[in-house]
């Protein structure tokens, strides 16, 4: 039994038809859950690794932190 | 009594009215806190939006518990049911997709759940705590309860149509207790409850203080005792705390409840209940604003701090109403 299943085999075993699952496959699912246990019991964070360059939209700071253009109010507060 | 020797009513209501007779711990725990929260959940059926993904994780997690106890006490050998149990699980969940942006949905989906369970069933491999053996041979887990009391809506008079098709004792509706046991289990020579709870709190000594005085363990506890006919001493709240960078945390805490707790808890239901009949009857269920900053908040503090009139536009907005026969129903068995 597998106890060095990378993430990505995980996410492809989880999203197949379940009751396709062999018992070799739900060993490597249960292996990875015990492996993760582990890691965290060691003080290792654990995360989702990234997503490759390029597939994840870059957001451009300058346009985000601009201040919006002035526009003219339609109506005034009365004093 | 349990659900095998009863036959199944459809609602918890009266007919024609908004009395209700099959009460558990959670629409008494409803009405105990707030009528007004009673009236949202209960009777109209508005829930969160999040509320769903709370519920299918927990359902989930028990399920998946039961499933390994049936197996266990079935024979099969610990990696064994462990398999099985997953195997079940990622069938039964394959259709669960919360919202990973929600917090709900960030902390209780498919993967968190799936560790939940491993780590869970890893944590009490050698469990001290010994599953109880019903008289059929059956482990004494996910009990399905109902039982009578000795008395029911006082001042009720049925519909004329059913005061003439059936015999009187028909339609003199005692109240009802319902609800379900994790699991019944022996620990140091005596008989207790076991009762899953899934939190993302520390389960402290503060978080265990709030189940003494609780309505659902004592509810338990009694049941329990009604069920089995035996001595209970209380229950066993087993909290799981779901963690997502350091390990998932189990902790137990044992909750006495004696027959004093006991007997004075019916004597305050005779109230309570007598209470729900009187809102009932004047088609009005109080606001109890004490309560509103109770465990992080109502879920419909927003909703009443609305002026009364726009109210229901609130509840359109934010929640969701469910219809009648998906809203929370006591006797509907799991």
């Amino acid at each position: 039994m597998s106890t060095d299943e990378p993430e990505s085999d995980l996410d492809t075993l989880m999203s197949q038809d379940p009751l396709s699952l062999s018992n070799q496959d739900l060993d490597r699912i249960i292996a990875y859950q015990r492996k993760m246990r582990g890691l965290r019991e060691a003080g290792v964070k654990v995360r989702k690794p990234k997503a490759e360059p390029g597939t994840v939209p870059k957001l451009d700071l300058a346009t985000l932190m601009a201040k919006p253009a002035k526009e003219s109010s339609s109506f005034k507060r009365r004093v | 009594m349990t659900d095998e020797t009863l036959p199944m009513p459809q609602s918890p209501f009266l007919p024609g009215t908004k009395v209700q007779f099959a009460w558990d711990s959670t629409s008494l725990g409803y009405l105990k806190t707030c009528p007004r929260l009673y009236q949202y959940h209960m009777l109209e059926g508005w829930v969160p939006k999040e509320e769903s993904v709370h519920l299918r994780f927990g359902q989930e997690y028990h399920a998946a518990i039961q499933d390994y106890e049936n197996l266990r006490s079935a024979g099969a050998g610990f990696e064994d049911a462990v398999r099985d149990t997953v195997r079940n699980l990622l069938v039964r969940i394959a259709d669960f997709d919360p919202d990973p942006t929600t917090k709900a949905g960030h902390y209780k989906n498919p993967r968190t759940l799936l560790q939940l369970v491993v780590d869970y069933l890893d944590y009490y491999k050698d469990d001290p705590c010994e599953t109880f053996i019903l008289e059929n041979g059956k482990p004494g887990v996910e009990l399905s309860f109902r039982f009578e009391l000795d008395w029911g809506p006082e001042g009720y008079v049925a519909p004329k149509e059913m005061r003439d098709a059936e015999p009187e004792e028909k339609w003199n509706q005692p109240y009802l207790l319902c609800g379900h046991l994790d699991r019944v289990v022996r620990y140091a020579d005596e008989l207790m409850i076991l009762d899953h709870k899934t939190t993302t709190t520390t389960p402290s000594d503060y978080y265990f203080a709030g189940f003494s005085p609780n309505n659902q363990m004592t509810l338990y506890t009694f049941a329990g005792e009604v069920v089995l006919n035996t001595v209970i001493k209380g229950v066993i709240v087993e909290a799981a705390q779901i963690c997502l960078e350091t390990p998932n945390k189990f902790v137990r805490s044992p909750q006495y409840r004696s027959n004093e707790v006991i007997e004075e808890w019916l004597r305050d239901l005779e109230y309570h209940l007598n209470a729900a009949e009187a809102y009932a009857a004047a088609n009005h269920w109080p606001m109890n604003d004490t309560a509103c900053g109770n465990y992080g908040g109502c879920r419909f503090r927003e909703v009443c701090s609305k002026p009364a009139a726009i109210r229901d536009r609130v509840l359109a907005a934010d929640f969701i109403q469910l219809p009648p026969d998906q809203r929370w129903n006591p006797i509907k068995p799991r």
